[in-house]
């Protein structure tokens, strides 16, 4: 009897990880980030571009993904509870202004995974936790 | 200071004119102050939409800490005419200010917090706009005015449009009515016009009251003018009796005076002729008998008829002469001599003097009260015979027969240009029936017994030709007798 509750427990563990991983976003950097983690606001201040600096006065690199791209929306909306729509036009009224530049857009998460292990200050974000020791994850957000 | 208005319009238009310029002028008071808080209502409104319409532009600007951005919005609010000055501050310092140039301090700030476009509501930045006061001043200003300009020129137009009116139905029609009123001659059938239109309202009552008016005035006139015939038809007929009257009064006052003289003439003369005849014959026979001769106890008969003839006819003669003596003074006239000045008391004094001497004591006493210092200016002579005449018939009349009684004369000032002089017996008095008649000629209750019936006709005849006063009888049957004479002080007064 104590077997089937800790194989259920044990079933609940595996299968919640699972569901998780298809929720949640995962806000990666570089492992020699001297960061540990990162906070919501800080987030928001990287990839919106009103810090160009991590914490520790390190160059940050926010890498985006494309433009039309599901993670993109999921990740601006998880971040900020905007529309995408809104970040577009926030980004093009920076733009118009010539000041301020967006985060660099990469095709895909290959590209983004390969940049981030390149470049200490890069930051990015997949729809997965992304596994490998030059990575590591600094923030993660729920699904609204 | 008074106003005088010729015409009913330009007074009219006077106070119209008045009172609408008084009305825009309150009325631009009272919109201008309502206006001012609407207007400053309207720019918090105004600021208020506007914020709302900037808030994004100012957080993204704040928050990307974009000064373009922030200048951008600034100059995008100052080119409201309702921002006078507006400023974007973040946490950190202001981004951009703006302050309208020609501004005075703002009406009031607006204070905006203004909160991360990402991040929930955590308070970024300030945005501070402060409206125009002058600009709001001025809008008020000028919506008021031209509420003011439209509303006098509507009242001045409504103003216009009813004096024409007026004129049109009032100042014409009086004027065309006070014309024909001037014309109307008061008592012809004329009447004040007045067309169909108007006769319902007050001008038609105040011309219909007007021709009732001129109706009235010509049946008046009309009722007068048949009065004023009336009284001049009757006064013709009331002269033409006068005239016969007094034509009949004269032949009848002839007739008496014939008829008064032939009756005292004509007795001594006819008893003076008979005995003058009856001499006469008995000179003719006694004449005859001297040729022969005559016995003396004839001559003595003859002689004591002729004495006793003359004397008799001497009588008679007086009697005549008497008589004339007094039927002259009934004819006494004004004479030509002065009036004299006297004393009233001395003149009657001398009267009852000469009366006390002509006859007996044993007469009743004429008893004289006259008021001392009454100074006549008048004709004396005349004034004793009324006054003589008047106790000579006081005594003959009143007091006949009589032993007892008293005949009193009083005279007194009764104001300063007249006096009163009145002869008063208590003995029989007058009968009603003769009262009227005492003052005519030959009027006498005594006829054939020595009443000549001239006495009180003299009195009158002296007071009121003579001595320009008036005289009038008053008695009792049985009580007496008082014959008043008024009489000027000054004669010719």
């Amino acid at each position: 009897m104590r077997k089937l509750i800790l194989f259920l427990f044990a079933l609940i563990g595996l299968v919640a990880p699972l569901h998780a991983q298809n929720t949640r976003l995962f806000v990666v950097v570089n492992a020699k980030n001297p960061i540990a983690s990162l906070s919501e606001k800080e987030a928001v201040n990287l990839f919106l571009g009103r810090s160009k600096t991590f914490a520790n006065g390190e160059y940050a690199l926010p890498l985006d993904h494309a433009t039309s791209s599901a993670v993109r929306k999921r990740f601006y909306y998880d971040l900020t509870g905007k529309p995408i729509s809104e970040i577009n036009a926030y980004w093009a009224r920076l733009f118009f202004s010539g000041q301020g530049t967006p985060p660099r857009i990469v095709p895909d998460n290959e590209a983004m995974l390969l940049i981030i292990r390149n470049n200490p200050g890069a930051i990015g974000y997949f729809d997965y936790e992304p596994t490998g020791r030059q990575l590591k994850v600094v923030l993660t957000l729920d699904s609204r | 200071m008074t106003m005088h208005f010729r015409t009913l319009q330009a007074l009219l238009s006077a106070l119209v004119g008045g009172t609408a310029l008084l009305l825009a002028v309150v009325a631009s008071l009272f919109v201008y102050s309502a206006q001012y808080r609407q207007s400053a209502k309207e720019s918090g409104e105004m600021v208020q939409s506007l914020v709302s319409t900037v808030e994004r532009s100012a957080a993204v600007a704040v928050f990307a800490g974009n000064v373009e951005i922030a200048t951008d919005v600034v100059s995008g609010l100052l080119s409201n005419e309702v921002v006078a000055s507006a400023t974007l501050k973040s946490n950190s310092g202001i981004l951009a200010q703006r302050r309208r140039a020609e501004a005075r301090a703002p009406v009031s700030l607006y204070r905006q917090v203004i909160r991360s476009p990402f991040q929930g509501d955590e308070p970024i930045g300030v945005l501070e706009i402060g409206s125009n006061a002058d600009w709001v001043a001025e809008r008020a200003r000028r919506s008021a005015l031209e509420l003011v300009a439209w509303s006098f020129g509507l009242i001045c137009l409504s103003a216009l449009i009813s004096l024409q009116t007026i004129r049109h139905l009032l100042s014409r029609h009086l004027t065309r009515a006070a014309q024909q009123l001037d014309e109307i001659e008061p008592g012809s059938s004329a009447r004040v016009q007045l067309p169909q239109s108007l006769r319902p309202t007050e001008v038609g009552g105040l011309i219909s009251k007007l021709n009732q008016l001129l109706d009235r005035i010509a049946l008046n006139l009309e009722t007068e003018r048949r009065l004023r015939a009336g009284v001049e038809e009757s006064a013709r007929e009331l002269q033409a009796t006068q005239l016969e009257l007094m034509r009949s009064e004269k032949m009848a006052a002839l007739g008496s005076l014939v008829e008064g003289v032939a009756h005292q003439l004509g007795e001594p003369i006819g008893n003076s002729l008979s005995v003058v005849g009856t001499l006469a014959e008995s000179t003719q026979a006694i004449s005859k008998r001297a040729h022969d001769e005559i016995k003396r106890p004839e001559l003595d008969a003859f002689l004591a008829d002729v004495a006793c003839g003359t004397d008799f006819v001497l009588r008679n003669v007086q009697r005549v002469s008497e008589f004339l003596h007094n039927f002259k003074q009934v004819a006494v006239e004004i004479r030509s001599e002065k009036p004299q000045r006297f004393e009233l008391r001395n003149i009657v004094g001398e009267v009852l003097a000469a009366h006390q001497d002509s006859c007996e004591s044993a007469a009743p006493a004429v008893v004289g009260d006259i008021a001392g210092g009454i100074e006549l200016v008048s004709f004396p002579e005349p004034l004793k015979v009324a006054v003589g005449n008047l106790i000579e018939n006081a005594m003959v009349h009143g007091l006949a027969g009589r032993q007892t009684g008293s005949v009193r004369v009083r005279g007194w000032r009764v104001d300063e240009r007249s006096v009163r002089i009145t002869v008063c017996d208590d003995g029989c008095g007058i009968t009603a029936a003769n009262l009227p008649r005492i003052f005519e000629p030959f009027f006498t209750t005594r006829f054939g017994t020595g009443g000549s019936g001239l006495g009180l006709y003299v009195v009158r005849n002296v007071v009121e030709n003579v001595l320009g006063g008036a005289v009038h009888a008053e008695s009792e049957d049985g009580k007496g007798t008082t014959i008043t004479l008024d009489l000027p002080v000054q004669i010719g007064d």
